[in-house]
């Protein structure tokens, strides 16, 4: 029986590394993890863990036997979740969403590839639960955002940004587009070079041909 | 009603927010002066992460590109622009000489607060570890005696 549970325990933990590398490291553990069983399948259903090794169990993992469905931490102690993990098969990140304000409220989700980059992020800014602003990333850089700043469903704010060689700097804007008509597309947008100076062009026919401002009278 | 219309006071807005008053004192004959009418706009900056971020350069931009003002943010990322006239500008968001954010305002009341999402430092809070490798962890100090499987089982089941 005794090596039956051994080798019970040695076939999870080795399913359990399969897609996660970092697996192996060792990883203290200083709270007392428990665990929860599937009444009726007799599956794993919750892992109770101390995911910051401080002697408090802050995060839970929602199982079905050895897959990891979603773990749920608490990063405060606060008793509310910060931070929600969602798995795939492989136990590869698909998506982390985040209380923003730690308050228990969803109010951004990141999305990552299959390489573990992240590739966007939508975001309430409001907190509201309107996703109303999205970040795009590339190579784990920002490269652009579009934004619904009025809240009537349809995006206003473009930008687009640019970093330095191999992301090397913080992103800067690059084009900024507006959308003063709340017409669907741009009317204006603000070019800025890289030493600074700033062009305005505008759309006003909404044809998608930028040009220059009409002189004023 | 002749005196009615020696009193009445008119009042128009030009296309650039000035506000044009004008009395007519007599038929026919309209005196008056254009005054610039004001208004401050005045909000609060943040990173996407919802962070409030402080010494953000906040620049108040016209139509043709022009600064129109400027400001800092304080430590709680508000900040308070200097008055212009009534119009729409873009506010901008500047860190270390680059433009992080961007949004465009109208200003059509004498106060106009605005709430304005900038990206300075958010790769790193999209990128937070994932805690699988504490579970993992856990499992292995549980293991032991907690997982009871049948033998080629790998289901987790006990």
């Amino acid at each position: 029986m005794r090596n039956c549970i051994k080798s019970g325990s040695l076939i999870l933990v080795a399913v359990l590394g399969v897609g996660a590398s970092y697996f192996w490291a060792e990883v203290p553990t200083r709270g007392t993890p428990s665990l929860k069983y599937d009444s009726a399948t007799g599956h794993l259903k919750e892992v109770a863990f101390d995911s910051a090794h401080n002697g408090r169990n802050d995060s839970v993992a929602y199982m079905d036997g050895t897959r990891v469905e979603r773990i749920e931490i608490d990063e405060d102690g606060d008793g509310k979740v910060d931070r929600w993990e969602f798995y795939d098969a492989d136990r590869r990140l698909q998506r982390a969403s985040f209380s923003r304000q730690h308050n228990g409220v969803l109010d951004a989700t990141a999305f990552y590839g299959a390489d573990g980059e992240i590739q966007r992020v939508e975001i309430s800014t409001a907190g509201d639960g309107r996703f109303n602003r999205v970040e795009f990333y590339q190579s784990g850089s920002l490269t652009r955002v579009e934004e619904d700043t009025n809240g009537d469903g349809r995006v206003d704010k473009w930008e687009t940004y640019a970093t330095g060689p191999g992301g090397s700097s913080e992103p800067r804007i690059v084009v900024a587009a507006f959308d003063d008509a709340f017409r669907g597309s741009p009317t204006r947008r603000f070019v800025y070079s890289p030493n600074g100076t700033l062009h305005v062009e505008v759309d006003p026919d909404g044809d998608g041909i930028f040009e220059e401002p009409a002189a004023e009278n | 009603m002749k005196k009615m219309l020696c009193l009445a006071l008119t009042v128009a807005m030009t296309h650039s927010g000035q506000v044009l008053v004008a009395q007519v004192q007599n038929p026919g004959v309209i005196t008056g002066a254009v005054v610039d009418v004001k208004g401050v706009i005045s909000g609060t900056v943040s990173s996407s992460v919802g962070r409030p971020l402080s010494d953000i350069t906040m620049q108040l931009v016209d139509a043709r590109g022009q600064s129109m003002g400027k400001t800092v943010s304080a430590r709680d990322g508000k900040f308070t622009l200097p008055a212009v006239s009534y119009d729409t500008y873009t506010l901008q968001c500047v860190q270390k000489d680059k433009v992080i954010g961007t949004s465009s305002v109208t200003l059509k009341a004498p106060t106009e607060s605005v709430k304005i999402t900038c990206t300075s430092d958010v790769v790193a809070f999209w990128k937070k570890p994932a805690v699988i490798a504490g579970l993992a962890a856990a499992v292995v100090a549980v293991g032991a005696t907690a997982f009871v499987a049948t033998s080629g089982d790998a289901s987790g089941s006990r």
